[in-house]
């Protein structure tokens, strides 16, 4: 299938920051997953790509199209920015109306009562936008967005502020768009939320590609390497000697009263800890991966590539 | 023409309204505390000098409100849901443009009505008043144009502006003849001072300097400065970064 | 695994050196400084404050050219040609406008960005926190009165046919009467500016109201002279501009008669009126800032 969004050699500088750096990857039909930890680009990536910005160096086409030179093409883009921006004393009909009428959409009014239907917000739509909560304006935000029935969506933290029922179904819709064969592409930094709604994962480190693939291949590379954990407690080499006789437990090293412990696991190890501990007398203090952050997760996967 | 409105809509809130509007009535106060005690032919000229230098505060006032038209827009990251629309640059432009305008001249009508109310008041007739229209109209059109693509462009636009409404257009212009050829208040005052019946050459006339009255000449000179306006704006909205 | 981390760290001291509240205010003036002046960010952010300050420069420089031009400093001052109360003058516009962006610069992006509570959280009382950005204004403004016209006294004492070390011997008064004039600027639109920039949250129409308050000011003052009702001649002090350039011309000799000049007020007046809205606006300003921090 051909991609819908192609990005070609792209890099991206404000003076001597370098946000994004030789990009080379394209979007098709689905979700996919933009996952990176701040300040990894992908922001700045979404905007060059929604044509708020314009490349440094290399290209990005949209349907074909550079969206900057061919404004028309936005007929079929829409974007959901991070920003929580929205014109505050507008209702949120009046705003997705707005979107609606501004990109030309046949009987705008009855395409903003679908949307509105659509993130479940019919009551609230005649309310200022200045009254919403946070997840009540990302929704706002998305209807706008999908008011004019875009064949690309671009979402930046759509999840931000949303509550867990309100996250789960904007996840759901965000899935049913992908499978409707719509390109979705959807940042994040919570890998647990990537996970759920993409087919396929895109991870960038410092503005550079880190790792393309399934979420199942992401995973897998993450769990081939022992994980670090640091444990701080009173009685070290008690809890020391009860894990060294769990399965799972690569290594550990006891020093100034605290262990690193090496695991295989990290999962398996954190639903094991409370029960070792309780059983041996050990209080913990501190119970923290060494390891888990998104930049080491990435540093391995580079170091993988390499 | 909906992006039009709706940025004419977000630039014209009704406290900034209310207090730009009154910097635009300060002519008309001006020209009733002059004329109060003035004989009626003299009320009658002092109506055009009154506009012509009083009326720097009409310029002040569409700056702080046109450089806002798309600078308001991105500071508050609304720009998004604009920009990414299948609008060409160009109607994006002309349509800022347009609601600038359009906003200067809900100003300019303000502040005309009331130098109305002023010259009702002083007891002059109404057509030595109706004519100070076109300097109201002809100095909001050509401010916007230029202010509009001000704001987006360059930071501290309201400070840029004020820089060249009273460096360069008070002081610089008065002196330079150059610089009085291309003053936006110089060029509506030319049209005004051709089309008005009661001008005060010897006073108004200072203000206008080197320029030679003519609504020909001056709408040409307005129309220059629109299209430099649009060209630069859709310039921008295409080469450069809109966040 | 990423969510599951127990802390217990306890308070960690800091036992590094600690400047206290004379430190607070120091790097508050610095930041005053270099916020105005663009240092340490984008470049563009110099370019009009820079610009400015140049222009002031070299209005001196052309100053000194004149008064070189003409070749005998006697001959042109007593040829009516201006010096050092002119210069005062010639970039009036230009010190406006570099007023007009350095008060709510030091004043309104702390209230608007939230950094006041950060201010507030430090050793640093709101009388502190004012008097740093009162100083950075003081500095900044004072810089754009009084460099230049250093530089056209060095300039008219280098130029001078009596010799450098003679001219300055014979102008010993300038060294007091500029700096005095220039507090006078200073002062009078410090206050004004600090009003405005205390209650407006934008810095684009603080700046604007800045500039409208003086010029409406001049037009209130010279509408009501020329009307001339019962009482108009208090409203000749509405020009406040005027009180510094009556103080000026005090020192430097009379250029033009002001508003206040002609309704009958003395020199002393002006001064009082500068006193008064200094202290308005520092009373405002000050409970303004209590309530804030």
């Amino acid at each position: 299938m051909t991609d819908t969004i192609v990005v070609d050699e792209l890099s991206k500088w404000f003076g001597p920051k370098v946000a994004v750096s030789e990009v080379t990857i394209g979007f098709g039909p689905g979700v996919t997953g933009l996952l990176g930890p701040n300040g990894a680009g992908k922001t700045t990536l979404m905007r060059v790509i929604a044509g708020l910005q314009r490349p440094s160096q290399g290209k990005v086409t949209v349907l074909g199209e550079d969206p900057r030179s061919h404004p028309s093409v936005y007929k079929n883009i829409s974007l959901v920015p991070e920003d929580e921006a929205v014109y505050e004393r507008l209702t949120a009909r009046q705003f997705i109306e707005l979107a609606a009428r501004l990109a030309r959409v046949d009987d705008p009014s009855g395409k903003t009562t679908a949307v509105l239907e659509t993130v479940e917000l019919t009551g609230p739509a005649d309310r200022a936008l200045g009254g919403y909560s946070k997840g009540m304006r990302q929704r706002a935000k998305v209807a706008a967005a999908l008011v004019s029935d875009p064949a690309v969506l671009l979402l930046d933290e759509p999840l931000n502020g949303a509550d867990p029922v309100q996250r789960a179904q904007l996840i759901e819709l965000f899935k049913e768009l992908g499978a409707a064969g719509r390109t979705v592409l959807v940042s994040s930094h919570v890998l647990a939320e990537v996970e759920r709604m993409a087919e396929r994962v895109v991870a960038m480190v410092d503005g550079r590609l880190a790792a393309v693939g399934s979420v199942a291949t992401i995973r897998a590379a993450m769990t081939d390497r022992p994980r670090q954990v640091f444990i701080e407690c009173d009685r070290p080499r008690i809890l020391a000697s009860a894990l060294m006789t769990t399965e799972g437990v690569v290594g550990v090293h006891v020093a100034e009263g605290q262990l690193r412990v090496e695991a295989s696991d990290a999962s398996d190890l954190a639903r094991r800890l409370p029960g070792l501990s309780v059983d041996n007398g050990v209080r913990l203090s501190r119970v923290e991966p060494a390891d888990e952050s998104l930049e080491s997760v990435f540093r391995y996967l580079v170091e993988g590539s390499g | 023409m909906t992006l039009a409105i709706h940025l004419y809509r977000r630039v014209l809130r009704r406290g900034r309204l209310i207090a730009l509007l009154a910097l635009s009535s300060i002519p008309a106060l001006a020209y009733w505390l002059t004329a109060f005690n003035a004989g009626p032919d003299e009320a009658e000229l002092l109506y055009s000098t009154i506009v012509a230098t009083a009326g720097f505060s009409y310029a002040i006032a569409v700056l702080i409100l046109t450089v806002a038209t798309l600078r308001e827009e991105r500071d508050a990251g609304t720009l998004p849901y604009i920009y990414m629309r299948p609008i060409a640059r160009s109607a994006m432009a002309a349509s800022s443009i347009a609601a600038g305008t359009a906003a200067a001249l809900t100003l300019g009508l303000g502040g005309w009505l009331a130098t109305l109310v002023a010259a009702l008041a002083v007891g002059v007739s109404p057509s030595v008043a109706i004519p100070g229209l076109i300097q109201f109209a002809a100095a909001g059109l050509g401010y916007a144009a230029i202010f509009v693509p001000l704001g987006y462009l360059v930071p501290r636009s309201i400070l840029v502006g004020l820089g060249y409404i009273i460096v360069i257009e008070s002081i610089l212009a008065a002196v330079v003849s150059g610089l009085a050829q291309i003053s936006i208040w110089r060029i509506a005052l030319s049209i005004f001072a051709e089309v008005t019946p009661y001008w005060d050459q010897p006073n108004a006339g200072d203000m206008l300097g080197p320029v030679t009255p003519g609504v020909g000449g001056g709408l040409v000179k307005l129309a220059v400065v629109l299209l430099v306006g649009l060209a630069t704006l859709t310039w921008a909205l295409r080469r450069r970064d809109a966040l | 695994m990423t969510d599951q981390v127990i802390y217990d760290r306890g308070y960690r001291s800091y036992d590094g050196p600690r400047t206290g509240p004379s430190g607070a205010r120091r790097a508050v003036f610095k930041d005053g400084l270099r916020r105005v002046l663009g240092l340490g960010r984008k470049a563009r952010t110099k370019v009009f404050p820079w610009l400015l300050i140049s222009i002031a420069l070299i209005s001196a420089a052309i100053f000194i050219g004149i008064h070189w031009a003409i070749g005998n400093i006697q001959q042109s001052l007593s040829e009516g040609i201006p010096s050092y109360g002119g210069l005062f003058d010639f970039y009036s516009a230009i010190s406006l406008l570099f007023i007009a962006l350095a008060g709510p610069q030091l004043l309104i992006t702390d209230r608007t960005s939230g950094a006041l509570s950060v201010y507030f959280s430090r050793p640093l009382t709101s009388d502190g926190y004012l008097g740093a950005k009162v100083g950075a204004f003081t500095t900044l403004v004072g810089a754009i009165y009084l460099v230049p016209q250093i530089v056209l006294h060095i300039g008219l004492a280098l130029i001078s046919d009596d010799g450098f070390l003679t001219y300055m011997g014979d102008n010993l008064d300038i060294l007091w009467k500029v700096p005095v004039t220039a507090l006078a600027f200073i002062t009078l639109h410090g206050a004004i500016v600090f009003f405005l920039a205390a209650i407006i949250s934008r810095t684009g129409i603080a700046a604007a109201a800045f500039l409208g308050t003086i010029v409406a000011g001049s037009l209130i003052a010279n509408v009501a002279a020329q009307v001339g009702f019962t009482g108009s001649r208090w409203f000749s002090l509405v020009a406040l501009d005027q009180h510094p350039r009556i103080i000026r011309d005090y020192f430097f000799g009379d250029t033009v008669q002001y508003p206040a000049e002609a309704a009958g007020f003395q020199v002393w007046v002006s001064a009082l009126v500068i006193v008064a809205l200094v202290v308005v606006s520092a009373v405002f300003v000050r409970q303004r800032y209590r309530r804030l921090a």
